[in-house]
């Protein structure tokens, strides 16, 4: 009986946070990183910006030079599948090395 | 995008059509031979490696058009092989490029290479500044002091907006810019 009342504590606990979390992404819209290969010049990397803000799931797109990264916030309830997020960036010349979605969880290597 | 040196002033329009291929109309006034060439071209990149800290490029670039020259007009073919592989830092590109318009170039090549440097690693829409060195190399100038060709420049670019400037060896300038639609 101890061991359920500990679990029923942690479950009460949290889940509030589970829910929080989930109202935050429909909210706001999901958080997609791509890590890119090649994305060394920012002359070059307009292009990237141009495509993905000319998709209607994406609400703002940021490039970040340093880390090699796109980040990619999605219009609340709306997607962009990784194969297409894929097409976009080769289609502009670079390779994807990999996606990760919300968090490090969810992470497709390509 | 347009170029003017010592050598030529140039007007030049690309568009983009996919990752592997470009297709432009160039306008050129050659100063001391007072030629002018209208050109359709066509870029091709033929090879490209990605890493995450570098990007190098093989591109194919051709053009066709017509050439005039002393009231004298010819059809103008120009065929080149350009190379470049670039990190955030650094910077080498290499083009050799030769042509041929009938009675007024009996067929002519150049190349070019470039190295820089960049002396700060600018972020994402920030002012970026280059540091670069070009070699030119005219076989066939008329000039001897134009066979050789050294310019250092600088390249500033932000946004979609992107300008060189620099002077050679001879006192000649250099001032190309390019805008990205």
């Amino acid at each position: 009986m101890k061991y359920v009342n500990v679990i029923l504590l942690i479950v009460s606990v949290s889940l509030p946070n589970v829910w929080s979390n989930s109202v935050e992404a429909s909210k706001y819209g999901e958080i997609i990183t791509a890590h890119v290969k090649g994305m060394v010049c920012d002359f070059c990397a307009r292009g990237l910006e141009k495509v993905f803000k000319s998709e209607k799931a994406v609400s703002k797109i940021s490039v970040n030079l340093n880390d090699s990264v796109v980040s990619i916030r999605m219009k609340p309830d709306k997607n962009l599948p990784d194969k297409r997020i894929k097409e976009l960036i080769l289609k502009n010349g670079y390779s994807v090395e990999k996606i990760t979605r919300g968090d490090a969880k969810s992470e497709t290597k390509t | 995008m347009q170029t003017n040196n010592w050598e030529k002033n140039r007007l030049h329009y690309h568009y983009t059509h996919d990752v592997n291929n470009s297709f432009g109309m160039v306008l050129e006034y050659e100063d001391d031979t007072n030629r002018q060439n209208l050109n359709g071209q066509w870029n091709h990149l033929f090879a490209r490696s990605n890493t995450r800290t570098s990007q190098a490029n093989l591109y194919l670039k051709s053009q066709l058009g017509i050439a005039k020259k002393g009231g004298r007009y010819a059809p103008n073919t120009e065929v080149g092989l350009a190379g470049d592989w670039e990190t955030r830092k650094f910077f080498t590109s290499y083009a050799v490029t030769g042509r041929y318009a009938n009675g007024i170039d009996d067929g002519s090549f150049h190349q070019k290479g470039r190295v820089g440097i960049a002396p700060y690693v600018a972020g994402y829409g920030e002012l970026h500044t280059w540091l670069m060195l070009q070699l030119e190399h005219h076989p066939e100038s008329f000039n001897d002091d134009e066979k050789v060709i050294l310019t250092p420049l600088v390249r500033l670019f932000k946004g979609d907006y992107l300008v060189e400037l620099g002077i050679n060896n001879n006192g000649g300038p250099l001032l190309n810019w390019t805008a990205r639609f």
